[in-house]
């Protein structure tokens, strides 16, 4: 009786284990299906290529997106023999119905500082639909007049910057001027700043916009260039004759402090806009990604100089925290001349 | 607290008005009050206040260990304000009695109250560093506040832009900002700084009966504060400009008020 009992406990046993794997084999089995369809492993899927001028701002793994929606990713990029760039895209089958011939590929920004994504247009309606392993346009979203638009107020906030700078280099190199007499003092307050990096940074700015504007001379667009080259014209001028015009006010030591908020101000903005003409002409030509790195880090170095500034009482007149503690004994103060 | 709140603010307008003894006694009661409701920020807060009216008091050994152990406390409850205006304080009281130190070089950020400001610019103006100076001032001026502390510190502020302008051989900017300097005096009545910016003038005055005009003038309000050193100073400078002006009759008169202040006691309650 008793071995009888004992068996069928193991019988049933071995009955609930049996059930134990067979459901846990079946969960993981529909979590690796379920999954699948998620991330479409097993969907099936066509490619496309295009050839941009460059494969900056490319990498495999990529997303494609289509009307905002993920339809594939950057499969491959390869530089042919000839030298032209081939950027292969592997698309979601499924989604080949809403792609027409006419359709172009085109690098866009997600948000203003998110990363870029490489976008399809859905070509003419009416037209077949795309075909596999076939070549499709790659339209450049920074066309020259857009770059124009872009680079007007880099410029512009180039000739500011350039302006302010001259005048702080003036007073700061002035021998007479509050700085020479001051100069230990002022160094301690603005941590780390160098009267020396002044005139070099200029020199880096003033580089940079020259650079911008030989590139600009290779462009086909006459009319752009000779827009273009007015604008750098007058950035460069106003170089040569800020000299005698900074020398008066470069004697005023608060003067000059306000010319140190209005420079940190218009570093701000033209960082900005060079952060934009650096996207432009990083797609434009695959030769510029150089100069938009320099630019950038010409435009990082001046921040650097200026950001140590920006927290000092010398500079930051326009605090809003500062105000009078009631419980405190007026600071005894002989001022008896 | 409401103890220590009223004990504290009664401390403060003592010495707004200059009533040192009992200013300190109300601040070192405030202090007991601070303590029993184990207050540490409070307590480095009226341990700098009580420095304060002891160094007008003239008991500097004290005064320094006030303002050491409000520091101290101030540091150790990151109480930032305090610590900073305890900081410039001893550095002020040893640049004022001359005692050789390291120059202060631990500025304030943006941010602090104004107070802080005026005092980081007496000092920078001490430490010969006319620029600083002349920017933590004009940092003071330009807060929109007008509360009497305000319109104090701004009086205070025009004066030392005065100095300033005074040492830097700009006698027009001087003038300019020690009129200005009155006007605010004049607004909420600030005697002593009114005294001190008329002794001024009278410096950078080249008329001599405008000299005298303004040395009378500050003669007075140090009478009546019973300043004698402000009083020496302002007697002097009036026997010489009377002479100059051949008035010896004055000349005698204020001659013999200066040999009548020796002896005198310097601080009143």
């Amino acid at each position: 009786m008793r071995g009888q009992s004992s068996r069928e406990f193991v019988k049933g046993m071995s009955r609930q284990v049996g059930w134990f794997v067979i459901l846990g084999a079946g969960a993981l089995v529909l979590v690796l299906l379920v999954s699948t369809i998620r991330t479409d492993i097993f969907a099936q899927k066509f490619n496309i290529y295009f050839s941009p001028p460059s494969a900056a701002s490319f990498y495999t793994g990529q997303p494609v997106k289509f009307q905002g929606f993920a339809i594939g990713r950057v499969n491959h990029i390869e530089l042919l023999e000839q030298g032209n760039v081939k950027v292969t895209l592997r698309l979601l089958e499924r989604y080949r119905r809403m792609l027409h011939q006419g359709a172009k590929v085109k690098l866009v920004k997600e948000g203003l500082i998110g990363e870029q994504v490489v976008e399809l247009t859905p070509g003419i309606v009416g037209m077949p639909s795309l075909k596999a392993n076939r070549s499709i346009v790659y339209e450049t979203e920074a066309s020259i007049e857009q770059l124009l638009q872009d680079l007007k107020p880099a410029v512009s906030n180039a000739n500011v910057l350039l302006k302010e700078l001259a005048e702080f280099s003036v007073w700061i190199n002035n021998p007479e001027g509050d700085f020479r007499k001051s100069v230990q003092g002022f160094r301690e307050l603005s941590r780390g700043f160098k009267a020396e990096d002044v005139p070099r940074l200029m020199q880096g700015l003033t580089a940079v916009l020259q650079q911008i504007e030989a590139v600009t001379h290779q462009l086909s667009d006459e009319e752009v260039v000779k827009r273009l080259s007015e604008s750098l014209q007058l950035a460069t001028g106003i170089l040569d004759g800020i000299q005698p015009l900074t020398q008066a006010m470069g004697q005023d030591g608060p003067e000059t402090f306000k010319q140190v908020g209005k420079l940190i101000r218009h570093i701000d903005t033209l960082t900005s806009s060079l952060n934009i003409v650096a996207d432009d002409l990083s797609e434009l030509t695959p030769e510029l990604p150089g100069l938009a790195r320099e630019s950038r880090k010409t435009i990082e170095e001046i921040q650097g100089l200026v950001g140590g500034l920006r927290g000092s009482w010398l500079f930051d007149s326009e605090s809003s925290n500062e105000h009078d503690d009631e419980s405190i004994a007026p600071p005894l103060l002989d001022m008896q001349p | 607290m409401a103890q220590f709140y009223r004990l504290n603010a009664e401390g403060v307008i003592a010495m707004q008005r200059e009533r040192w003894r009992y200013a300190e006694r109300a601040y070192a009661r405030a202090l007991i009050a601070a303590q029993l409701a184990d207050q540490p920020t409070l307590q480095a807060k009226v341990m700098y206040n009580l420095g304060m009216v002891r160094l007008s008091l003239e008991k500097e050994v004290e005064a320094e260990a006030m303002f050491i152990k409000a520091q101290r406390v101030a540091v150790q409850f990151s109480e930032k304000d305090t610590a900073m205006r305890s900081r410039l304080a001893l550095a002020l009281m040893y640049a004022r009695l001359g005692r050789s130190v390291k120059p202060f070089d631990a500025w304030p950020q943006a941010g602090f109250p104004t107070d802080i400001y005026l005092s980081a610019a007496r000092l920078a103006q001490y430490q010969q560093e006319p620029l600083v100076a002349e920017r933590a001032y004009q940092r003071v001026i330009t807060m929109r506040a007008e509360s009497s502390l305000a319109i104090r510190y701004r009086a205070q502020s025009y004066l030392g832009l005065a100095l300033l302008s005074r040492d830097q051989l700009e006698p027009a900017k001087a003038k300019k900002y020690a009129h200005k300097a009155l006007i605010a005096c004049r607004m909420i009545g600030l005697p002593r700084i009114s005294a001190h910016a008329l002794m001024l003038l009278a410096n950078l005055e080249e008329n001599l009966n405008e000299q005298q005009s303004f040395l009378v003038r500050s003669l007075v309000i140090y009478q009546a504060l019973k300043d004698k050193a402000g009083q020496i100073k302002a007697l002097i400078k009036l026997v010489n400009v009377t002479e100059k002006l051949k008035r010896s009759a004055l000349a005698s008169q204020y001659r013999s008020q200066l040999d009548a202040l020796a002896g005198s006691p310097t601080k009143e309650d």
